[in-house]
């Protein structure tokens, strides 16, 4: 009996120990925000607020990160939204394609297709810029990428596959057959598009939009490929820069200070989120998954204006700016296509790689890839159990907990990490600068991912099942082992695929935890950009995305099949 | 073999506690088949996943034979995998990733009361040979049908070699065919093992059918434990007597010891009653007697047949009764009856309550 007890107690003890980290980690930056150090010692007061809102920079930076985030919203639901429309609710023949055109985007990595961005709308040499400004002989024809707006758009391109599974998924469960009763009663399909259609999956439309604007809040990725060499800074590049400056000591304080304010900004967003959630369920169907809803038949120009909108989609968010990447890689400066550009393509930029720091990247970002997602799924397995299943008290606290990574901007948690990891830790657990400490921190992150995927396929997991082993003898170690784990394989392989892709693709966490030490795959690449040496830039780029190919290929062709749903940032 | 003493169970919910089990004492039998019978929500299932070790119970004391399983008094509260029983569930909870074969073995191989790994395969097939499944051994459990499954579950329970077996209406998934068909091997099964079963149902038929003894719950509390037979004639209240069928419902006021008078006419009881006061008198629709001439006994009364409804073996007929409406049952093999009536109540089954134990409904009907 003893030893039953404790296999219970330690299934516990396992999903308190990240619980117990993800709270620490944010409690540290109110520490640090508050900790004031002069030379009579250190006493506590708001003087990092009063330094943060008495500066103007701060508040450009704020600014920034509104339009910011604003223009990525509105670009993911201006490219999600008729999408989803057009896959769920018309007769639009391969589905397969349209749904592939539009989420195989959601596998490469945002910074990548910033890098082709640039490439593509630099103020001065992009392709895009001199081809128009050429054409149109006009200066003013230039677009500058480098702004806000023109950030915002590139994120947006971005995180539009996940408003388009999003609302797809609304316009899934809202019962067709409200917008079939307009139908029958004569009303025409534009005025009950816009009466009918979108009131009803406006919660799903909402809800989508509040997501990614949490999302762009806290995005790194975009806003440090394109807006950090152009002093342009968002909130997570903000925070960067104060960690590492170019001149000067690291500002704790302010980032700390600034995070926080954001963390209560993330706060009022989920609460929101969960609001506007709770609310959409008025209108889903409660009728059987086997109905089909009347698909909107398309005429031969629907068809063709559905594709082509599809098509620019796919042309802009993924094509475009990887190609130009590729194109990049293989010339010394930028150059239109032509024939005497050509004629100039080479691998210099291939052989001028720093190889050895590359091939360390690799193998650090392997490595963290493969103990990343088997960690964070054996965390996610004790914590989902212990909210799912058992009926210990606080687990629905422990759930909140778990899930609190993914609202708060995962810098924040980097933050504290290297404030914990520099100076709390330094002398008695020496981990800065080892990849040990990059895997903490990423799988405090994935856990809330983790376990959203393990309590949903938990919860369909009849509780008899695991009972019938129960009261039959065996232990719950045991029953996790030979009953819950070989149930829960699809969703269980589904996850870890796409926990590795995501480790794949870290910049975020990574930026302020890597040193020459423990440097990343992603991070050999932005370092690179960063030192101006944007052709080799794209050529690691694209040896990772070679590298990430067999990935990519095994997720898509495998992975994703197994737990329709899976998807998510 | 399975004793309960003062057991109370309650669950917090967002409306506030709810008393799922109070005050249950019980008592089964060794080679018992106990059933437990009630309306959903009367607490049989968590009574039944107390004794299983599910869930736990809030105070009171459970014995498995000898082997106290759960006492508040002494703190002790022994977990499902150690208590020695097997158990078929509602839903049957065949694995669904393992073949036949596996589902009963798996318990043998990863429990607590693994026999040797040499005699795991003779047991497996020996269980599956009881619930004539050897021939599926090998069949993935995805692939079974309904009744398949049930006799998976059951061999499964069977194969651990349980003190008790626990049953949560292993028969409500199936077709009421099958369900017939079911119930009768599972009763030559039980008999034949001399194996101690704790029975879930909410069907009266299938619990008069199978039990040795019931106990009918409702509310969390059991109103009345004995064998079938006794449930039916000699009900403790009228709600037990509502449980295993029909009932005709009349009001009235005890004479003497020996009579009742009512709105539709006076009564003679078989015995003397203890009751006085208002009263409830109870009577089954088949004690109701009725002829197209007079019997000249006592408790005899004119009616009138308002209608009549022909169910294969039996006929029902709705009669009034100055003014009120009763039900008779009869055999089908004679003609139906037409008009005015005679209808006779059976002296020795007319039951009686005092007024205050009545359903709300219960007068009424």
């Amino acid at each position: 009996m003893r030893r039953m007890l404790s296999q219970r107690s330690l299934v516990i003890g396992i999903s308190l120990i990240p619980a117990a980290a993800i709270v620490g980690l944010l409690l540290i930056p109110i520490w640090i925000s508050v900790r004031v150090e002069s030379e009579a010692g250190v006493s506590f007061g708001l003087r990092a607020y009063h330094a943060l809102f008495s500066d103007p920079f701060s508040y450009r930076t704020l600014f920034n990160t509104t339009i910011f985030s604003g223009v990525t919203v509105l670009t993911a639901l201006f490219f999600g939204v008729p999408a989803a429309w057009i896959v769920e609710r018309t007769d639009l023949p391969h589905k397969g394609l349209s749904f592939t055109l539009m989420t195989v985007g959601l596998l490469i990595p945002g910074f990548l297709s910033a890098m082709g961005w640039v490439f593509l709308l630099h103020p001065r040499i992009g392709l895009l810029n001199v081809a128009l400004s050429s054409i149109l002989s006009a200066e003013w024809a230039r677009i500058n990428i480098a702004s806000p707006v023109g950030m915002g758009f590139v994120q947006g391109l971005g995180l539009a596959p996940l408003a388009f599974i999003m609302v797809a998924a609304t316009f899934r469960s809202t019962n067709p057959e409200l917008e079939e009763a307009a139908a029958v009663h004569g009303i025409r399909l534009i005025r009950s598009l816009v009466r009918v259609t979108l009131p009803l999956v406006f919660p799903g439309i909402l809800a989508a939009g509040i997501y990614i604007l949490t999302i762009g809040l806290a995005a790194f990725d975009v806003p440090a490929v394109i807006g950090l060499s152009n002093r342009v800074f968002t909130f997570s590049t903000f925070l960067y820069t104060q960690v590492h400056p170019q001149e000067g000591a690291p500002r704790y304080d302010l980032a700390a200070a600034f995070g926080v304010f954001m963390m209560a900004v993330a706060g009022l967003l989920s609460w929101g989120y969960f609001r506007v959630l709770s609310h959409g369920y008025r209108y889903a169907v409660v009728t059987g998954r086997s109905y089909r809803p009347k698909q909107v038949e398309l005429t031969r120009g629907g068809v063709w204006l559905a594709w082509g909108f599809l098509g620019f989609y796919f042309v802009l968010g993924q094509l475009l700016p990887l190609l130009t990447l590729l194109w990049n890689s293989f010339l010394r400066y930028f150059q239109l296509p032509s024939a005497a550009a050509l004629a100039n393509l080479s691998l210099v930029n291939y052989r001028g790689l720093p190889w050895p720091h590359l091939l360390d990247g690799l193998w650090n970002t392997a490595l963290l890839m493969i103990s990343v997602s088997t960690l964070v799924l054996l965390l996610s397995l004790a914590i989902s159990w212990i909210v799912v299943r058992s009926r210990a008290r606080g687990r629905f606290l422990l759930d909140a907990v778990a899930f609190l990574p993914h609202a708060v901007p995962g810098i924040i948690f980097a933050l504290s990490a290297s404030y914990v990891a520099l100076f709390l830790l330094r002398d008695l657990v020496p981990i800065y600068g080892t990849v040990f400490l990059l895997m903490a921190v990423y799988v405090l992150e994935r856990t809330s991912f983790g376990t959203r995927m393990l309590n949903n396929a938990l919860a369909q997991i009849h509780p008899e099942l695991e009972e019938a082993g129960q009261v039959m003898g065996i232990s719950l170690l045991r029953r996790m082992a030979t009953i819950l784990v070989p149930l829960l394989l699809p969703a269980l392989v589904n996850g870890w695929l796409w926990i590795a892709l995501l480790t794949y693709r870290e910049l975020t966490i990574a930026s302020l935890l890597v040193t020459p030490a423990n440097v990343t795959l992603p991070m050999v690449i932005w370092g690179l950009w960063q030192t101006g040496s944007f052709s080799r830039a794209a050529a690691a780029a694209t040896m990772g995305l070679i590298f990430m190919l067999p990935f990519i290929f095994c997720y898509w062709f495998f992975g994703r099949r197994l737990a329709p749903g899976g998807w998510q940032t | 073999m399975i004793r309960i003493e003062k057991l109370n169970k309650s669950f917090s919910s967002k409306s506030g506690v709810v008393q799922a089990l109070s005050e249950i004492d019980l008592a089964v039998e060794r080679g018992e088949f106990f059933v437990l019978l009630g309306p959903s929500g009367s607490g049989k299932t968590t009574l039944l996943r107390c004794v299983a070790g599910l869930e736990r119970p809030d105070s009171g004391e459970i014995a498995l034979g000898t082997r106290i399983a759960f006492s508040s008094k002494q703190r002790l509260f022994i977990p499902a995998e150690e208590r020695e029983i097997g158990m078929v569930f509602q839903s049957y909870a065949i694995w669904p990733h393992l073949t036949v074969f596996e589902n009963v073995a798996l318990p043998l191989t990863q429990g607590r009361r693994k026999p040797p790994k040499a005699q795991v395969r003779e047991r497996v097939r020996e269980a599956l040979r009881l619930v004539e499944m050897d021939d599926y051994a090998d069949r993935p459990a995805p692939l079974l049908s309904g009744g398949q499954q049930q006799r998976v579950a059951l061999a499964r329970a069977l194969a651990v070699d349980p003190k008790v077996l626990l049953m949560d209406e292993p028969l409500s998934n199936l077709d009421a065919r099958l369900r017939e068909e079911v119930r009768v091997k599972m009763k030559a099964l039980a008999r034949g093992l001399g194996i101690t079963v704790l029975y879930v149902t909410h069907d009266q038929v299938e619990a008069m059918m199978l039990a040795d003894r019931i106990a009918v719950m409702a509310q969390g509390k059991i109103l009345q434990a004995g064998a079938p037979g006794e449930l039916y004639r000699s009900p403790v209240s009228p709600r037990v007597a509502e449980f295993f069928g029909s009932m005709n419902w009349i009001g009235g006021e005890v004479l003497d010891g020996g009579r009742v008078r009512t709105e539709i006419g006076t009564f003679e009881l078989n015995s003397h009653t203890q009751q006085s006061g208002r009263v409830v008198l109870g009577i089954r629709p088949e004690d109701v007697r009725l002829g197209s001439a007079s019997t000249h006994e006592a408790n005899e009364l004119v009616g009138e047949v308002r209608s009549a409804a022909f169910l294969g073996d039996q006929l029902i007929y709705e009669i009034s009764v100055q003014g009120k409406l009763l039900l008779a049952r009869t055999m089908s093999d004679s003609d139906a009856l037409r008009g005015r009536v005679f209808v006779h109540f059976l002296r020795a089954r007319i039951a009686l309550f005092p007024e205050a134990a009545s359903l709300p409904g219960a007068v009424r009907s």
